[in-house]
Formats: C-alpha cells, structure tokens, sequence
C-alpha cells in the first residue's frame, strides 16, 4: 500500500497488514519514530491512544511530527 | 517587582524567549538563563528517524525548567494551524499556544482573516491562545473579543530588528484595550526596542533572534532582561511630559555673574 509519510512515498509491505488492514501503529512502528512525536492523518491529529485502532488507506498522507527550537 | 500574567500563571520576568538560531545548545541554554525568562518558545517539524540533532534541543530545554509556548510557525492556513496546535498540546502537554497563521512569504505578516478563524476553533478547543498578529487595533479588538487574554502584536517582521515601526498603532491598542495581556512579539532588534514597549505600558516582550544573533548571546540577554525590567519600571513611575520649550532645571534665584538690565 502507497502511503505519503512527512511528505516521502512510503510502499508499506504485506508483512505489515493483518486480516482487518493495516493500523496507524503499523505505519509509525515501520518509519521508525521514536522519543516525542505526534501525528496527523490526512490534516487530522490522530491522539497516542488511538493509534492502534486507526486505520490508514491507500494515498493517505500522515505526519510525524517532533519538537524541534523555535521563535 | 510586578509580574506577568499569561491566562492566570504568575511570571516574574516580562521577557518570552525563543529557542532558535543560537550557535549552539549550550549557548541558548546559558542565554535563556541570563534572560531571567520563565517561558521559552519551541515548535513541531517533520521527524527524521536518522537525524537525532533535534532530541538534543529538546533535552536542554527540557531541562530549563521554562514554561513551554509551542508555536504555529509555518501554518498558512486556521485548518493547518488547529492540527499543530493540538499536536503541540498531546507532546507538550500545555495548553498555551502561540498562535502563528502566516499570510505573506515576503514580510510573514500575519494572515488576519485565518488568524480570526483559528483562534476562535482553538479557544473552542479548550486552549490558552497567544497569538502572534499585526498591530491593526481592529483585529486585536476581535481577536480580545474571541476570548484571548493574551494578545502579541509585531513591532516589525519577524527577524527584522526594525524594532517598533508603528509606535502609534501599539500605543492605541494599548490604550484600547487596557484589560488585555499585551506583548510586543517579533521585529525587536535592541534592547532599547524592548525598553520603549514597555514604556508604553506593554506587559511583556517575547524576542529570539535580536539575543541568538548577537555576537555574544548570553550577554544581550542579560542586556534585555534589564531594558525590560527598566521600561517596565518607567511606565509604573510615569514619564515626565514633553515640552517644546527650554525650561531651566536649576534654580534662576541668585544666579551669579547675572547684571539686570538697566536704563542709563
């Protein structure tokens, strides 16, 4: 499946999808986030504990997003 | 000394802090430091899992002990800048935010109308909006109106240090609006920038670039965090009226070598 993570192509593999499809957790799990981050799915914030449940499809853009400095 | 009011914290320096541009992490961190500043500001970028620069900022700044005021910095648009916002909060967990809706590339002036717009979904939203505007006294009237105790109009584009280019604008909103929680936001380049906002009654200063960009960070924090204090001080003590007339200011009585004019 062809998803759009931080703005890269990701093609997230078969070993990643169970019977009912693949989850947010699955997409975040194979990037490789790690310490802090937050994430939005399609322009929508998508909290920690729903992770597991959401569901993602084809041409879904998602944002994984850390704390970086600012003004 | 008096203190600072953002949404009912208590803060004992008027000075808001950015963490960006400084050298190096340990120079930001000494220089928020010699700001007195209890609230530092930080923002969300896209994550990359093999880039781990970002975590070491993070961990200074976590480790300031600061109020944290996450900002909107890049959103164009009420949608985009309501999503950051509420990723900001779950990483964060505050729910203060310095709300940022860029308009124009060229000056990053503040998009008025999306301003509005987000602030209003945001306020909703439960959260604590300081938002980064223009110095339109109209739009600081809505955005007052809305629900934001807290209003940040610019002195001048942000990274500027034009310092305060409409003095009459911000004296009017001032004026205008004396219950609000007003901070100069952006543009301020010198210290005496800051000072002159706070002459005019302003309640804060939230600054970055004129302390990260100077020669020495560490001691132009130190400079504002004095420049604030003092025009903080000047406005409590009230500054005297101008005059367009010489007025001597020591005594004239018994002025020596002085010979009256006479009639001979």
């Amino acid at each position: 499946m062809k998803l759009t993570v931080n703005n890269q192509p990701v093609d997230i593999g078969d070993n990643s999808t169970s019977s009912c499809g693949i989850t947010l957790l699955c997409v975040i799990t194979q990037f490789g986030a790690g310490g802090q981050f937050a994430v939005a799915l399609n322009g929508q914030f998508v909290s920690k504990q729903n992770y597991p449940q959401t569901m993602v499809s084809a041409d879904d853009k998602i944002e994984i997003l850390s704390p970086i400095q600012g003004g | 000394m008096s203190t600072l009011k953002i949404y009912g914290t208590e803060l004992n320096s008027r000075l808001l802090i950015g963490s960006a541009l400084y050298p190096s992490p340990q120079v930001m961190n000494d220089a928020v430091k010699a700001s007195g500043s209890e609230v530092i500001t930080l923002s969300l970028r896209r994550q990359n899992p093999s880039e781990q620069s970002g975590k070491k900022i993070w961990q200074y700044i976590q480790q300031m002990g600061c109020h944290l005021l996450p900002n909107t910095a890049g959103c164009k648009t009420s949608d985009e800048a309501f999503t950051l916002a509420q990723m900001s909060r779950e990483i964060f967990n505050t729910d203060w935010i310095k709300l940022e809706v860029i308009g124009d590339d060229y000056n990053l002036q503040p998009d008025p109308i999306e301003l509005l717009k987000a602030a209003d979904m945001l306020i909703k939203d439960g959260f604590k909006v300081l938002p980064y505007c223009t110095d339109d006294l109209v739009v600081c009237q809505r955005l007052y109106d809305l629900g934001c105790e807290v209003i940040m109009p610019w002195g001048s584009p942000i990274g500027t240090g034009l310092g305060l280019m409409n003095p009459y604008n911000l004296e009017a909103i001032r004026v205008r609006l004396p219950q609000a929680t007003l901070i100069v936001d952006a543009g301020i380049g010198r210290p005496s920038d800051a000072c002159q906002a706070m002459e005019m009654g302003y309640d804060g200063v939230l600054l970055n670039s004129a302390v990260a960009l100077a020669d020495n960070p560490v001691l132009m924090a130190g400079a504002f965090a004095r420049s604030i204090e003092a025009g903080s001080q000047a406005y409590l003590a009230g500054v005297m009226p101008q005059r367009q007339t010489a007025n001597p200011s020591t005594p004239t009585l018994g002025t020596p070598f002085w010979h009256q004019e006479t009639n001979t």
